[in-house]
């Protein structure tokens, strides 16, 4: 991120971000009971999953991956001039909290039970 | 020929404003501490002390740029639709909805119904924060010759998702916990994958990360609550429409939750 300057980094940044996060929920879900429903959109419907967990973590799961959804869809389709550093740092925060964080204390969670 | 006017100071720096990088608080700030000088020196200048408020707002000065409402309601009257257009924006993105329905309202009725894409950008914006649906089959109806219609897309997702007649108690929701707390928004967007649609509201926060995620779990509970006692099952509906809740343009440190 020290070395994004400009606004099509930034933007690939964010890209960069959702999919890294969407891509380590999508395979821990599997693990819990995901099928990916090849007729629907996986994009929404992982976080419809997360969403009807019990777990308060995976919940919060859900509102994160939805907000790098958005930055994800603002980044790829808006017109030059929508995206900010700003934007960019918090898709980093983001996905390192679900990665780096969230994730983690799940499978603790787990081992515990 | 006639030659064009010179711009004013407050048209320079109206245009700054606009051109500068959001996330550059420093530069953000001069030009906001030049338009409260321009501000006192003028008086009353409406353009002015609105350019003055969507600066504020720029620097995540929430409050102050609030404060200016009443004066600006007062002297919006009689002033450039496309100036009045923009306070209306700055209106909806501090949550005075009620406010700014009214000066769009307004402005339609003054302007003949003559569409003018920052009236329904405004209105559309307005439209979305109050889940007001049939405003946004208004605007839908209006802008129908257009390709890429905001409104009719905000609709159509709201229709595929069967969320219609939820858009104004889940924005009412929404408002109440946000009330003091939003600077800013972003027109609805829609996430378009496969036909499997879904709708986001984006809201800006100048505060900390750890007081976003707060605002969030909290909007998520009271919707979930929400859903559940319609007979709404809250993973889906919530999937399909929900809020985005994302820091204020200008950087924000953990440490002190205002912008640094």
């Amino acid at each position: 991120m020290r070395d994004a300057h400009t606004e099509a980094e930034w933007r690939t940044v964010i890209n960069r971000c959702y999919y890294g996060a969407f891509r380590t929920m999508r395979g821990y879900a599997r693990t819990v009971g995901f099928v990916v429903d090849r007729n629907r959109s996986v994009h929404r419907h992982l976080i419809q999953f997360l969403h009807a967990s019990d777990d308060a973590t995976l919940n919060q799961c859900a509102d994160l991956l939805f907000n790098l959804r958005t930055l994800r869809e603002i980044s790829d389709y808006d017109e030059p001039g929508g995206i900010t550093k700003t934007d960019a740092q918090g898709a980093i925060e983001d996905a390192a909290d679900i990665i780096e964080e969230k994730l983690v204390e799940i499978e603790a969670k787990k081992k515990i039970r | 020929m006639n030659t064009p006017e010179p711009l004013t100071e407050q048209n320079v720096l109206h245009n700054q404003m606009i051109n500068a990088d959001k996330s550059d608080l420093a530069t953000l700030r001069d030009i906001v501490w030049k338009l409260r000088k321009l501000d006192r020196k003028l008086g009353n200048d409406f353009s002015t002390r609105m350019s003055l408020q969507i600066g504020l707002m720029a620097i995540g000065e929430r409050e102050e740029a609030d404060s200016l409402t009443e004066s600006l309601l007062g002297l919006c009257p009689k002033q450039n639709p496309i100036d009045i257009a923009m306070f209306a924006g700055s209106l909806a993105g501090l949550l005075r909805l009620d406010e700014a329905h009214l000066v769009i309202r307004r402005l339609f009725e003054s302007s003949g119904r003559r569409v003018m894409p920052y009236l329904i950008g405004a209105a559309t914006h307005c439209a979305a924060l109050e889940g007001d649906a049939d405003w946004m089959a208004e605007l839908a109806e209006m802008t129908s010759d257009e390709s890429n219609s905001s409104a009719s897309e905000i609709l159509e997702v709201l229709n595929v998702a069967e969320l219609v007649d939820h858009f104004a108690p889940h924005q009412n929701i929404v408002n109440q916990i946000m009330r003091s707390h939003q600077c800013g928004s972003k027109i609805a967007r829609c996430l378009r994958e496969k036909g499997d649609e879904a709708l986001s509201v984006i809201r800006y926060v100048p505060s900390s990360r750890a007081k976003r995620t707060e605002l969030q779990t909290e909007i998520r509970l009271a919707l979930s609550a929400y859903y559940k006692s319609v007979g709404l099952d809250p993973s889906i509906c919530l999937s399909h429409f929900s809020t985005a809740i994302l820091p204020h343009p200008v950087a924000i440190t953990e440490q002190d939750g205002v912008a640094a």
